[in-house]
C-alpha cells in the first residue's frame, strides 16, 4: 500500500500552519475562553464577591448605560479614532521615507537602522508613561511658537483637537515608527531591482519609478502596517478608552462600573476597531480586474509617451554628434 | 448521689464562669487553635511604616502564640485592582484597608461588625462619631484605621510683625476670625487665614457628630451650619483676608507664578494636615525666615472636629471574624497599636503623622510627653479639650459620589463666591439631591 504523498501546495500550507501554531495555542489556551467570559458578563451585572464571582443578568442594559448614562466614554472613543486617522497618516507616510532613506547603500546604514528601532523598546515599557509625564515627547518650540493656539483659533474644536493633540505628542507618533518601518524595509527589499533598471531604460525618473513600481508593490505591506500601527495604537497603555475601560472593571455602585459594564465597553470598542480596520483593508485593496485594465492601459500610454520622448532625444543627441 | 452532685456542681460553677469571661471581654473567646490571618495595609513605601507593621505583627502574635500572621503585599497605586484580583481568586485578606468602603459593601467585601464595635469594650475608646458617621444602611462595615486631624500652622513671625498675641490652645471659630481680621493685610500681601475648608470643618464644629455636607451616618444636612460655612469662606477671600492671590499677584509679589503662599510665609493661620509639618519646620522656614507652631483647629459649640480617616475592613469571607476584629484592633485603632506604633516611629526618628482614632488618654498622653515643643499645642489641645474627632465621610457616606459631582458640576461654591447665587436659596436644591443620592446608593448597595 502506498503511503499518501503530501504535495507541494499542502506542504507550504502546513509549514504556514507550524508558524501559525505557536499563536493559536496560546490563543486558545488563554483567550479564547476570557473572549467569550466577556460577551457574557457584558449582559450581565457582575459582582468580584469575596466568595468568588457573582453574576445577574442584565440583558442590554450595560450597553444602554454607555450609550445614554456615561458621561465619558463616547466621547473619549470618538476622540481616539479622530486621532488614530491623523497618526495613522503621519506614522505610514514618515516610515515610509524612512525606510526608503534606510534602503539606500549608504555607509553605517545597519546603526542607522538599529537606532530608529531602539525607541519601540522604550514604547512597549512603562518608561514610557514616565517620559510623556516629564514632557519629553512634546515639541517645546511648538509650544513656544503658539502652534496649538493657531490651531485652535483656525479650525473648528472638532478638528483642532486632533491636530493639535498630534503636534504635541509628534515624537511620541514618530517614536511609533520602528516596526512599521521594518516592514516597509521588507518589502523594498523584495522588489526586483531590474524593474527599476528597465524603467530608466524606458526613461522613468525616481518620481515616476516611486509612483508606479515602488508604492503598488509595497501595497500589502502599507495594508499591514496600516493594521499594526492601528492595533498598537488601540492597545498602548496611554490610550484613554483603555484607560477608561480598565478603571471601570474596579469601580462599582454609584460610580458606574464594575466587570459588565467594562465588557461591554470592550466589545463597543472592538466592534469599532473592527469597522475601522475593515475600512482600511478596503482602501488598500487591490483593485478590480477592469480597474487594473484601465490603469495598464494608462501606464501603457505613459510609457509609449516616454517611448516617443527618448526615441526624439537620441534622435537630436545623434544629429549633433553626426554634425560635430 | 454525691458524685452527681459534684459533677453538677462543677457544670453549674463552669457554666457560670462563661458569661463571666464573655462580659470580660465582651466578645466570644479566641480560637486555641492555630490558624494564619493575612493583613493588607498601604502606605508601605513610606518611612517607617514597614518596620511599624513588622512591630505590630510581632506584638499581636506574642500576645496571641497559636495566632500566625502574614502580611499581603499590594501595590497602593493599583489597590482596588489588587484586592478585586485576590477576591476573584478567593483570597481576599482577612484584614484590609479599603479607600471606599461603599464599594467594599457593593462587592460584598465587608463583613457587618456592628456587633463586635458594640460588644467589644475598647471600642468605646473610639471617638464617638468615628462609629456613628461611618454607618452605612444603620451598620457598620469599616473601622477608623488611623486618622489625619487637620492642623492649624501658626506663623508666629506674622504675629509678632502686627503685635498680636498667639490664641490659647482652647480657641473658638469666633477667636480665629477676630485674628484673621487683626493679621490680614492685603496691602502687603500678608493675610489672616488660608485654605478656607469651612464647609468640610463647620459641620462637626457646630453640630458635633457631621462630617462634609452634614453627614451624620443617614443624611447629608444642608442646613444653617452649612449655610454660614459657605458665607464665610466667600466672605474670607472676596475681603482679601483669606489668600487668594491670582497668578500675575504671585508672579509680582513671590516672582513665581505657580508659588504657594502659605509657603512663602504670607498666610498667619493656614490650615493643614499633618504630612505638611515637616516642611513648615524645615524647608519654609529656612525660605522664608518664619517660625511656626501647631495648633488644634479652633472649637465650635459641637465641639467636633474632621479628620482623614484610613478605614478597613474585614473580609465576608473570612474564617476566622472574631480572631480577624481582634488582628484589625492590634494592627490599626486599638490604644495597644496606636502606642507601638509611636514608640516605633521615635524609635526610628520619625514623627508620627498617622494619629490615633482612640480618646485613650494613655496613647494621647504618649504623645504629648514626646511631642517637639513646636507640635506640643497641638497635641495638649486634642488631649484637654474633649474635642470628638468626625471621619471624613467622603470615603465612606454614600451618594457621595453623587453629591459631590452635583456640586462640583454646578460650581455652587464658585457661584456663591461670586455673588451669583446665595446659599440659603441653594440649600433646599442640594438637600432634595443630597437625599435621593443616599436612597438610590443605598438601595443598589444593600437592596433597600
Amino acid at each position: 500500500m502506498k503511503k499518501p504523498r503530501i504535495g507541494l501546495v499542502n506542504r507550504r500550507e502546513m509549514k504556514g500552519y507550524l508558524f501559525l501554531l505557536p499563536w493559536l495555542v496560546g490563543f486558545v489556551c488563554f483567550f479564547a475562553v476570557p473572549l467569550v467570559q466577556s460577551v457574557w458578563y457584558s449582559m450581565h451585572d457582575v459582582k468580584v464577591t469575596a466568595n468568588g464571582l457573582k453574576l445577574s443578568w442584565a440583558g442590554w442594559e450595560n450597553y444602554r448605560y454607555i450609550f445614554q448614562s456615561d458621561t465619558v466614554f463616547i466621547e473619549q472613543l470618538s476622540g481616539f479614532f479622530a486621532d488614530a486617522i491623523l497618526r495613522l497618516a503621519v506614522i505610514l507616510v514618515f516610515s515610509l521615507v524612512i525606510a526608503m532613506m534606510l534602503n539606500q547603500p549608504i555607509r553605517g546604514k545597519g546603526v542607522f537602522r538599529t537606532l530608529f528601532f531602539l525607541p519601540i523598546i522604550v514604547v512597549s515599557g512603562p518608561v514610557l508613561e514616565r517620559l510623556v509625564s516629564e514632557g519629553a515627547t512634546t515639541v517645546p518650540l511648538i509650544e513656544t511658537y503658539g502652534v496649538n493656539g493657531i490651531i485652535e483659533a483656525v479650525l473648528p474644536p472638532m478638528m483642532a483637537r486632533p491636530l493639535s493633540g498630534l503636534f504635541s505628542q509628534l515624537i511620541l507618533v514618530l517614536w511609533y515608527c520602528g516596526v512599521p518601518i521594518l516592514i516597509y524595509m521588507t518589502g523594498l527589499q523584495k522588489i526586483d531591482g531590474t524593474i527599476y533598471e528597465a524603467s530608466m531604460i524606458d526613461g522613468a525618473n525616481g518620481w515616476i519609478s516611486f509612483w508606479k513600481i515602488t508604492l503598488p508593490a509595497l501595497r500589502p505591506m502599507i495594508l499591514i502596517n496600516g493594521v499594526y500601527t492601528l492595533v498598537f495604537l488601540a492597545t498602548t497603555g496611554l490610550n484613554e478608552v483603555m484607560a477608561t475601560i480598565n478603571d471601570r472593571m474596579f469601580r462599582t455602585g454609584e460610580q458606574g462600573g464594575g466587570y459588565g459594564i467594562a465588557s461591554a465597553m470592550a466589545w463597543v470598542y472592538a466592534i469599532c476597531l473592527g469597522i475601522a480596520l475593515l475600512a482600511l483593508m478596503l482602501l488598500t485593496k487591490e483593485r478590480k480586474a477592469r480597474q487594473v485594465a484601465i490603469q495598464k492601459s494608462r501606464e501603457q500610454v505613459e510609457l509609449e509617451r516616454l517611448h516617443a520622448q527618448r526615441a526624439r532625444g537620441m534622435k537630436r543627441r545623434g544629429g549633433k554628434r553626426h554634425g560635430r | 448521689m454525691k458524685k452527681l452532685l459534684s459533677m453538677a456542681m462543677a457544670m453549674l460553677m463552669l457554666l457560670a464562669l462563661v458569661p463571666a469571661l464573655a462580659e470580660e471581654s465582651g466578645l466570644p473567646p479566641m480560637t486555641t487553635e492555630n490558624i494564619t490571618l493575612t493583613v493588607a495595609h498601604w502606605g508601605q513605601a513610606e518611612a517607617g511604616e514597614p518596620e511599624v507593621i513588622e512591630a505590630l505583627i510581632t506584638q499581636f502574635e506574642e500576645a496571641y502564640p497559636n495566632i500566625n500572621v502574614e502580611f499581603v503585599s499590594i501595590d497602593q497605586a493599583t489597590w482596588d485592582q489588587g484586592l478585586t484580583n485576590l477576591a476573584s481568586e478567593g483570597k481576599l485578606p482577612d484584614v484590609f484597608w479599603v479607600f471606599n468602603v461603599p464599594n467594599a459593601v457593593a462587592n460584598e467585601w465587608a463583613l457587618d461588625i456592628t456587633y463586635y464595635m458594640e460588644n467589644d469594650p475598647d471600642a468605646k475608646e473610639l471617638y464617638p462619631a468615628m462609629v456613628s458617621a461611618s454607618k452605612i444602611g444603620g451598620k457598620n462595615y469599616s473601622y477608623p484605621a488611623v486618622m489625619f486631624p487637620h492642623m492649624m500652622f501658626m506663623n508666629v513671625t506674622l504675629f509678632e510683625q502686627y503685635n498680636v498675641e498667639l490664641p490659647p490652645v482652647d480657641w473658638t471659630w469666633d477667636d480665629y476670625f477676630e485674628l484673621a481680621d487683626e493679621l490680614s493685610h492685603p496691602e502687603e500681601y500678608n493675610f489672616g487665614v488660608s485654605n478656607p475648608l469651612y464647609t468640610d470643618l463647620f459641620p462637626a464644629a457646630y453640630n458635633g457628630n457631621q462630617g462634609k455636607f452634614g453627614w451624620d451616618g443617614e443624611k447629608y444636612n444642608f442646613d444653617e451650619v452649612w449655610i454660614e460655612a459657605v458665607e464665610k469662606r466667600a466672605e474670607v477671600i472676596n475681603n482679601k483676608i483669606c489668600e487668594w492671590m491670582t497668578e500675575e499677584e504671585k508672579e509680582t509679589v513671590l516672582g513665581d507664578p505657580a508659588a504657594w503662599p502659605p509657603g512663602k510665609g504670607r498666610s498667619a493661620m493656614h490650615i493643614d494636615w499633618p504630612w505638611t509639618q515637616a516642611m513648615f519646620k524645615t524647608t519654609v522656614p529656612q525660605e522664608t525666615g518664619c517660625e511656626f507652631v501647631f495648633y488644634p483647629l479652633p472649637l465650635g459649640d459641637g465641639m467636633g472636629e474632621l479628620a482623614l480617616v484610613d478605614n478597613g475592613v474585614i473580609s465576608a469571607s473570612t474564617a476566622y471574624p472574631r480572631e480577624a476584629w481582634e488582628l484589625a484592633k492590634w494592627m490599626s485603632w486599638g490604644p495597644m497599636a496606636a502606642l507601638k506604633r509611636q514608640e516605633t516611629y521615635r524609635s526610628l526618628g520619625y514623627p508620627v503623622s498617622r494619629m490615633p482614632v482612640v480618646s485613650t488618654p494613655e496613647v494621647w498622653q504618649d504623645l504629648v510627653e514626646n511631642a517637639e515643643e513646636d507640635t506640643k499645642p497641638f497635641f495638649e489641645g486634642v488631649m484637654n479639650r474633649g474635642v470628638n474627632f468626625v471621619p471624613s465621610n467622603w470615603p465612606i457616606a454614600p451618594g457621595w459620589g453623587t453629591l459631590e459631582t452635583y456640586y462640583n458640576t454646578n460650581d455652587i461654591d464658585g457661584k456663591i463666591l461670586r455673588g451669583e447665587i446665595s446659599a440659603a436659596d441653594v440649600a433646599g436644591e442640594l438637600q432634595a439631591v443630597a437625599d435621593q443620592a443616599v436612597t438610590d446608593h443605598l438601595a443598589t448597595l444593600l437592596g433597600e
